[in-house]
């Protein structure tokens, strides 16, 4: 097992797509970090639970995008017809299924770990700020609902019709650069860039990093929908098992 | 021959398919996104909104068309058949061209379709060149290189999503500020900040078919460079582009347009290569020391050639010298010295390539101590560039019909001499421009029966003076006990005659001498008003004169002063300087005079809210500028940066000064406006307010006295505590 997630990692991510995306999605957030988040959301300090949230909101659309088309891969036609051939060999569906969702997985781990490490290397070098646990809850809330009902959803699709797919990406972008705003932003970039101008200014200045149920819920909502789809993703493959 | 077979086929293919109509007829509406979504061109100007915006939307629905068409074989799985054929480079340039011959065919449609529309809106500003000119030098290669773009990622991915997504970059790269504004970045959407309807239009048309040149042989050389990617035989990338060099002139033609477009953006002359931050510094760097050279007089003959856009200059400076030393003259980056002579004999000097700041350059050279007087003279041509630091600002500009020469953009000057305080002009232009020097409209040329006339004058101040020339008209009027002189470009004398607009200058010169006192020039001294091209922008007022962009007097302003608060703000804005800054009360601080939040503008921006509050009324100001003032102060209040100026202090500079300069311009046209809203009401009503700002202005204008904010203070007997809006604001 360990062999063929090495195998499915090495193959995902050793390619000059995912060296460009990696590239595209650096440079994005180095230009949110400079552009945007310096000067701070809703007046608070660049470094707030706040303006953290809403970096991380911003690039979430783009590292979505990249997990979408990292999944194109999957269900491409060629790949189909490998499909068949794997689906006689030995090897699980189910956990063929898993491994290579661990796998992508993976490569989501690694944007984040490029977005977080440009967002402390940013503050750290420019602003002089060097704390970390401010940043945990804002991250907890934003990065696992974005890759769970990415997975979920891109499952669905993908085995719908590849076609679906680039629907789906499309669908991203419009609401990631079009903004839906309030409590349900599936990337809570419109919450994090709003909602703190409602709040009572705390000590320094700074609302507090408090939210609202609504949002709580829209959160845990994305996070059990996608795990939900991703969840019938699996049975299917299990199905699809039995059958064979 | 078979290419150009293959050609007409594929364009016979292309005209009889119903895709390609569809496609025509939504590039047809692109145009339309152009009124009202995406409006680059935001100023009043008729042309502006109704010629190019419109001709600036629409391109990328050329590259569907274009990635459709070269997929279109792949889809039908022919690509094994005609592979056999023909070779698939040849079909692909061959189908490229039909691609681009429909596109011109599409493109002249589309002009036609909305000239009627165009024309009935601009109205009897209407030009035909440059509404041809705008189709073919905006619209046009936009679209070509859009296509030419979008089918070479086709065919280097050769999958239409991942060309769809680098296509998608490339369009986003083109519109995000990642790369600065900067003109040769915009391959898609070229940047015209502003058409004149009065002047000319020739800055923003020559710089578009500039980059489009530009922009062209990059497509062009992306283009020829994916036909090596052509898969051939089935084969792979790399396998194709082994067969595909086999055709030497396929990388031959690719390298040289690439190489042409590099060499046309690295040598183009619009923008200097100075740093891309104004160096507010430079100048004590640049004047430190003095030199021993006195000069006695100057006189400048300038003879610009319309078509090239350049200027030819002469300066000759008669000086002496006592003792030894290095001189210096600067100009604009763009002119280039032919040759510096003392009394006739050629002298060396070197020119600082690379020193450009501030959108100037440095010569320097030694003058030989001399206690006779000589004469110097430095020839120089050349086409004037703009600063790095203010590279959209189209300050200077030669063209058939407008002339604009500014500061260095006029030719030599140096402060390592000992100025004399009059120079000598005379300017060799084209028989239908009228120059205007320093504010002066000049009079009796001499006709030289060439085309040209030739026009002298001196001025009587240091350094150098603006010089505008247009088809200018002028009238003069009175307005408050005061001449005024308003010149205005020929083509908006009807504008300015219909709707009034001596009235409306001569109402509020009335406003200000009824409630803030006369006019403080001396006597028999005009106010000239001067409209200038809407490339400028903006508004400005100095010692006896005002400027606005030309887009204040358009029908679509003047028409509705209601609509265009802001822009009849800007109008009486100007004229307000006249009583506050300029020759009447210069209001400012001695430390600080830049950054300072007392300044000319908190009075002038009170008084246009007065005149506007007596036009449209109580609730009209208020929420137009009171509210806009509140508004604009509690956001800064609320700035992270202004509650804590020590991070403010650890920002890169670029980010401080722009945090800052924000900062400045809140202080002054919203939080001190605000204040003295506060002193007014302090003092006990608009009626006490105005007595004392008439005795303010009694006392300070024309002395060429700094009127601080505790002479303000004390002249309305408050204290600054008093004055102080109730956050910990300190002046
Ligand atoms: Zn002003």
């Amino acid at each position: 097992m360990n062999k063929i997630f090495k195998y499915e990692l090495r193959r995902l991510l050793w390619n000059k797509f995912f060296i460009g995306l990696l590239l595209i999605n650096g440079l994005y957030a180095w230009f949110v970090l400079t552009g945007d988040i310096i000067a701070g959301v809703a007046y608070t300090a660049p470094f707030s639970p706040w303006s953290f949230g809403a970096y991380l909101a911003k690039t979430m659309p783009i590292t979505v995008l990249t997990v979408l088309f990292l999944l194109t891969f999957y269900y491409a036609k060629k790949e189909k017809r490998v499909e068949v051939l794997t689906g006689a060999t030995p090897v699980n569906p189910v956990r063929y299924s898993l491994v290579r969702s661990g796998a992508i997985a993976t490569a989501f781990l690694i944007l984040v770990a490029l977005l977080l490490g440009l967002s402390l290397y940013f503050y750290a070098s420019i602003l002089d700020y060097w704390h970390v646990t401010p940043f945990i809850l804002p991250a907890l809330l934003v990065l696992p609902p974005c890759l769970i009902f990415a997975l979920g959803a891109g499952h669905l699709a993908g085995r719908l019709h590849v076609g679906l797919l680039y629907v789906l990406m499309l669908a991203v972008l419009l609401v990631g650069f079009g903004g839906i705003g309030g409590a349900f932003d599936p990337f809570g970039g419109g919450y994090f860039s709003v909602y703190p101008l409602s709040l009572p200014a705390g000590a320094d200045g700074d609302p507090a990093f408090t939210l609202s149920a609504g949002f709580l819920i829209a959160r845990a909502v994305y996070l059990g929908v996608g795990g939900g789809l991703f969840l019938m993703g699996i049975g299917a493959a299990r199905k699809k098992a039995t059958t064979a | 021959m078979k290419a150009f077979a293959l050609y007409r086929v594929e364009l016979r293919r292309l005209a009889l398919s119903k895709f390609t109509w569809i496609a025509a007829g939504l590039s047809v509406c692109g145009p339309l996104f152009g009124y009202d979504m995406y409006v680059p061109s935001s100023t009043w100007v008729m042309t502006g909104k109704y010629i190019a915006n419109p001709v600036l939307a629409g391109a990328v629905l050329w590259a569907v068309l274009s990635m459709l068409e070269s997929d279109r074989i792949y889809r039908a799985k022919t690509d094994v058949l005609t592979d056999a054929v023909l070779s698939p480079d040849t079909l692909a340039a061959s189908r490229m061209f039909a691609v681009m011959t429909l596109c011109a065919a599409v493109s002249l449609l589309t002009a036609l379709v909305y000239l009627p529309y165009t024309m009935n809106k601009v109205g009897y500003l209407f030009e035909l060149g440059l509404y041809a000119y705008s189709f073919l030098i905006v619209l046009l290669p936009t679209w070509w290189i859009s296509i030419l773009l979008a089918a070479a990622l086709y065919q280097i991915t050769r999958r239409i999503e991942l060309a769809g997504l680098l296509y998608a970059v490339c369009v986003y790269f083109s519109f995000s500020q990642f790369f600065g504004n900067h003109y040769f970045t915009h391959w898609i959407n070229p940047i015209i900040l502003s058409y004149s309807d009065g002047f000319s239009n020739a800055s923003p048309l020559r710089i578009t078919l500039y980059t489009r040149f530009i922009w062209l042989a990059i497509a062009g050389g992306a283009f020829a460079l994916s036909l090596l990617c052509m898969r051939r035989y089935q084969k792979n990338l790399l396998g194709s582009i082994a067969r595909g060099v086999r055709k030497i002139y396929i990388p031959i033609t690719a390298a040289a347009l690439v190489s042409a477009g590099v060499f046309l953006w690295t040598g183009q002359p619009f923008v200097d290569h100075g740093p891309i931050e104004y160096d507010y510094e430079y100048r004590y760097r640049r004047d430190v020391g003095s030199s021993n050279t006195r000069v006695s007089s100057a006189s400048y003959r300038l003879e610009p050639n319309v078509m090239a856009g350049r200027l030819k200059g002469r300066v000759t400076f008669d000086f002496t010298k006592y003792g030894e030393g290095e001189d210096w003259i600067a100009m604009n980056p763009g002119y280039t010295i032919a040759k510096m002579t003392v009394d006739g004999d050629d002298i060396p000097y070197k020119t600082l390539i690379g020193s450009e700041v501030n959108g100037e350059r440095k010569t320097v050279f030694t003058l030989p101590p001399v206690s006779a007087r000589r004469n110097l003279v430095v020839e120089y041509e050349g086409f004037p560039s703009s600063a790095k630091c203010f590279p959209l600002s189209v300050t200077t500009e030669i063209s058939l019909e407008y002339i604009s020469l500014i500061n260095d953009g006029v030719g030599p000057f140096s402060t390592s001499f000992v100025p004399c305080a009059s120079s000598t002009w005379e300017l060799i232009l084209p028989s239908g421009l009228t120059p205007v020097v320093d504010h002066v409209l000049l009079e009796n040329p001499e006709d030289n029966h060439n085309g040209t006339k030739t026009w002298r004058t001196t001025i009587y101040r240091y350094g150098l003076p603006w010089i505008l020339a247009a088809d200018f008209d002028a009238i003069t009027f009175e307005a408050a006990g005061t001449a005024v002189e308003l010149i205005y470009a020929h083509k908006y004398d009807r504008n300015m005659r219909e709707y009034g607009v001596s009235k409306a200058i001569a109402d509020v010169m009335n406003y200000c001498t009824e409630h803030q006192g006369k006019l403080g020039f001396a006597k028999g001294k005009r106010l000239v008003m001067l409209q200038r091209s809407a490339m400028f922008g903006g508004g400005n007022a100095g010692d006896g004169w005002v400027e606005w962009s030309e887009d204040i007097f358009t029908q679509s302003n003047l028409s509705d002063p209601l609509k265009g608060a802001s822009a009849m703000e800007v109008f009486a804005h100007e004229i307000i300087h006249e009583w506050w800054g300029g020759l009447g009360v210069v209001c400012g601080e001695y430390d600080d005079p830049f950054y300072a939040a007392w300044s000319d503008e908190g009075l002038t921006v009170y008084t246009t809210y007065r005149l506007m509050k007596e036009k449209y009324g109580e609730l009209y100001a208020a929420q137009n500028y009171i509210d806009v003032w509140q508004a604009a102060v509690d956001k800064q209040n609320r700035g992270f940066y202004y509650r804590h100026p020590e991070y403010l202090a650890k920002l890169p500079e670029q980010y401080q000064a722009q945090l800052n300069s924000e900062a400045r311009e809140t202080n002054q046209y919203c939080r001190m406006p605000l204040m003295i809203l506060k002193a007014e009401r302090l003092v006990g009503g608009e009626a006490k307010f105005d007595e004392i700002l008439q005795a303010i202005h009694r006392q300070y204008a024309s002395t060429g006295q700094m009127f601080t904010y505790q002479d303000f203070l004390d002249a309305c007997d408050l204290r600054e505590e008093d004055v102080i809006l109730e956050q910990d604001f300190q002046i």
